[in-house]
């Protein structure tokens, strides 16, 4: 046998791949367009537990607290680029802005968050090098590295935040803009999250404005933006 | 805001939740640096010398000025968390002492173009690494590490210690080829009841850090890959013993699986789901026809020899036309498969459905290729666009185990954007694997 013909056979699969996996997949649509983050391409998505450091040094996590961290992206025809973190969690499967575009911009813009950018690198923290939250507070982080983003090529970056409104004006000026210019990153940033406990974060210390939640036809569902005061929800159908 | 579990408990829950964790600060860990040029710190030697892979290859980890932080987008990035390399005296590892976690930064696009390099970033000191080839000739150092690329697609396992790197593009050329990147991890040996010697005895380095060619992957560049090794151990029990069995690596390094997702070839977007499920062996006995081989699958065949080893591989190779002829790799399916209908409220179902589905027994919960047989596609029906660059991270194996042999055992994996034809994707799709019903669980299925 030549040795060409053994490499052949060493490198040929023992099982060919032809032969049907073991596994079998199916995907299901679990929530629509206009209902999480803005669309976009090049982000990331980083899966932490919130965890605590108990006595005696180990790592206790809360499998309700299983998060997917999203950063960054960007879309292509407009070239605009995000800096916004949201957070999908897994055991209501739904999505939550941590933090908005508009305040992603601001922390950006005062060097106290990372520019907006995509194709970086996105790693959960160990528990070995987080925080040692307590008990009470179980608490996460992200690492981001690296990355790029699109600057116009005759005009500085832009830091300044758009409000939600016109952020649609946004996009198509930046569409319009020569932005020909990479900008690439090399800073590594934390991003730490944790949980408050509940007694800090009920009244008064808690954002009272309502929010409406658009989920099936017909049914709206509105908070109350006093949750220790009032039921929980009101279903008005 | 839409909620899968659209009801009025789970959406308190979850505002409640929203609450909870509205807490979130960003900590600039370490500035950007000036690029360094890395090109003269790999080592090569003049003289010819034996091609033998193991006499060849001499990683050395070399830190970098105090705070370096290397400029890269398009990367590949993951986290170790076992104690890694402390050593002084053993030659692969030149007097370098890092401790876990340590950031691992591989391939990507740098300043200069395309990278090879590895970078090590050390959480906790801030000292940062970068890994060189030494004593190797040039030929046989481009065979040593990947080829530079970007946008490769990566994997590592669920501790860190192992890697897989595939796919990506370099002057849009398409990468098809496979490397695994094994950690330096201090190793004691110890067998079970005797950790009180073992901790006596010195560490041991994994011999065989480093890259190591794998084989051929999915021509692929973006696309999204996720470990699934550990569904395919809840799957399998002895698909573990036996990929221990067939792997030259310690049984330490636990080698990942790939589920890759989405992506686009030389030519075109693709939307298929292709899984490795038990990665090939390195190949540790290297000959000089092998040495060659491996130059072609790597890209790298110029010579006249080479080019005939190149026709002798294109003509006579098997190649499976699913994979590409990508050894090892299978096709889970294809999305044209997933006619299942786009409505949420009749697809998704909340984690207490799916244990009480799975309680009940595979039969109760349709395969995919039952879906596809028995759905009756409207118009809202199309198949989901998972193109190219789908960013998806795998959540946690969901496994109820029943009666009998047979465990209902789920990794469900979210997909969230990237893009296709028509623009980025802004839906939330979860991609779910479970274990292919036998033939005579779909026969008894079929039947009323």
């Amino acid at each position: 046998m030549s040795t060409t013909q053994l490499l052949l056979e060493e490198l040929t699969p023992s099982d060919c791949a032809c032969r049907p996996p073991p596994i079998a997949a199916s995907l299901n649509l679990i929530c629509r367009a206009n209902a999480g983050p803005r669309p976009r391409m090049a982000h990331s998505l980083t899966r932490v537990t919130l965890g605590a450091r108990a006595s005696g040094g180990t790592w206790v996590a809360n499998p309700e607290d299983e998060l997917l961290v999203m950063f960054g992206g960007n879309t292509v025809q407009t070239h605009k680029f995000f800096n916004d973190v949201w957070i999908f969690h897994v055991a209501s499967q739904s999505w939550l802005e941590l933090i908005s575009s508009e305040r992603g911009e601001e922390l950006a813009s005062s060097n106290e968050g990372p520019m907006a950018r995509s194709g970086h690198v996105a790693v959960a923290a160990p528990p070995a090098c987080t925080t040692p939250y307590p008990v009470s507070n179980p608490g996460a982080r992200v690492y981001i590295h690296g990355g790029f983003t699109l600057l116009p090529s005759e005009e500085p970056p832009q830091t300044t935040h758009t409000s939600s409104q016109n952020e649609s004006n946004a996009d198509s000026k930046a569409a319009s803009a020569p932005a020909t210019e990479s900008s690439s990153f090399g800073e590594l940033w934390a991003l730490d999250i944790h949980r408050t406990s509940p007694k800090e974060s009920y009244p008064p210390q808690c954002k009272c404005y309502p929010q409406v939640y658009d989920t099936v036809p017909h049914q709206i569902i509105v908070y109350a933006d006093m949750l220790c005061m009032l039921p929980r929800t009101h279903l008005m159908t | 805001m839409y909620a899968a579990s659209n009801t009025s408990h789970d959406l308190a829950y979850l505002f409640t939740y929203r609450l909870l964790i509205d807490k979130a600060k960003w900590t600039k860990v370490l500035e950007a640096t000036p690029e360094l040029h890395f090109a003269a710190m790999i080592i090569m030697s003049s003289a010819e010398q034996n091609i033998r892979r193991n006499e060849l290859r001499n990683e050395v980890l070399s830190q970098l000025p105090k705070g370096y932080v290397p400029i890269l987008s398009h990367h590949f990035g993951f986290v170790t968390e076992k104690p890694i390399v402390v050593s002084t005296q053993n030659c692969r590892i030149a007097n370098v002492q890092i401790e876990s976690p340590t950031l691992w930064l591989l391939s990507g696009s740098s300043m200069s173009g395309p990278s090879s390099l590895v970078f090590a970033i050390d959480l906790k000191s801030k000292l940062s690494y970068v890994l060189r080839i030494a004593n190797s000739h040039p030929d046989e150092l481009r065979a040593l590490v990947p080829p530079a690329r970007e946008m490769p697609i990566g994997v590592a396992n669920d501790d860190g210690t192992a890697a897989l790197l595939m796919g990506g593009s370099i002057e849009q050329s398409v990468k098809e080829d496979m490397w695994l990147f094994t950690v330096p991890t201090t190793v004691i040996r110890s067998s079970i009841g005797d950790d009180a010697s073992a901790e006596s005895k010195s560490p041991e380095i994994v011999p065989s850090w480093g890259w190591t060619f794998l084989g051929l992957a999915p021509e692929r560049v973006g696309g999204t890959a996720v470990d699934i090794s550990t569904f395919l151990k809840l799957l399998s029990p002895e698909n573990e013993a036996k990929q221990s069995a067939s792997t030259a690596i310690k049984a330490e390094v636990k080698l990942p699986s790939a589920l890759v997702v989405g992506g686009r070839d030389a030519s075109m977007n693709v939307s298929d789901v292709m899984c490795i499920c038990e990665p090939p062996a390195p190949l540790t006995q290297w000959s000089a026809a092998a040495w060659r081989q491996i130059l072609y699958l790597a890209g790298l065949s110029s010579s006249d020899d080479r080019a005939k080893t190149q026709y002798s591989i294109g003509a006579d190779a098997p190649r499976c036309a699913l994979c590409r002829g990508a050894p090892g790799w299978a096709r889970v399916d294809h999305p044209s498969s997933y006619s299942q209908s786009k409505d949420p409220a009749t697809t998704a179902s909340p984690p207490e459905q799916d244990v009480q589905e799975s309680a009940q027994g595979p039969e109760d919960k349709p395969s995919l290729d039952s879906a596809v047989a028995t759905s009756d596609n409207d118009d809202d029906d199309e198949a989901p666009s998972l193109e190219i660059r789908a960013t998806g991270v795998a959540m946690s194996p969901m496994g109820v185990p029943t009666c009998g042999p047979d465990q209902v055992i789920r990794q469900k994996i979210l997909l969230f954007g990237g893009i296709n034809d028509a623009g980025e994707e802004q839906e939330t799709y979860v991609l779910e694997v479970r274990k292919r019903p036998s033939a005579t669980q779909s026969q008894a299925n079929a039947q009323p």
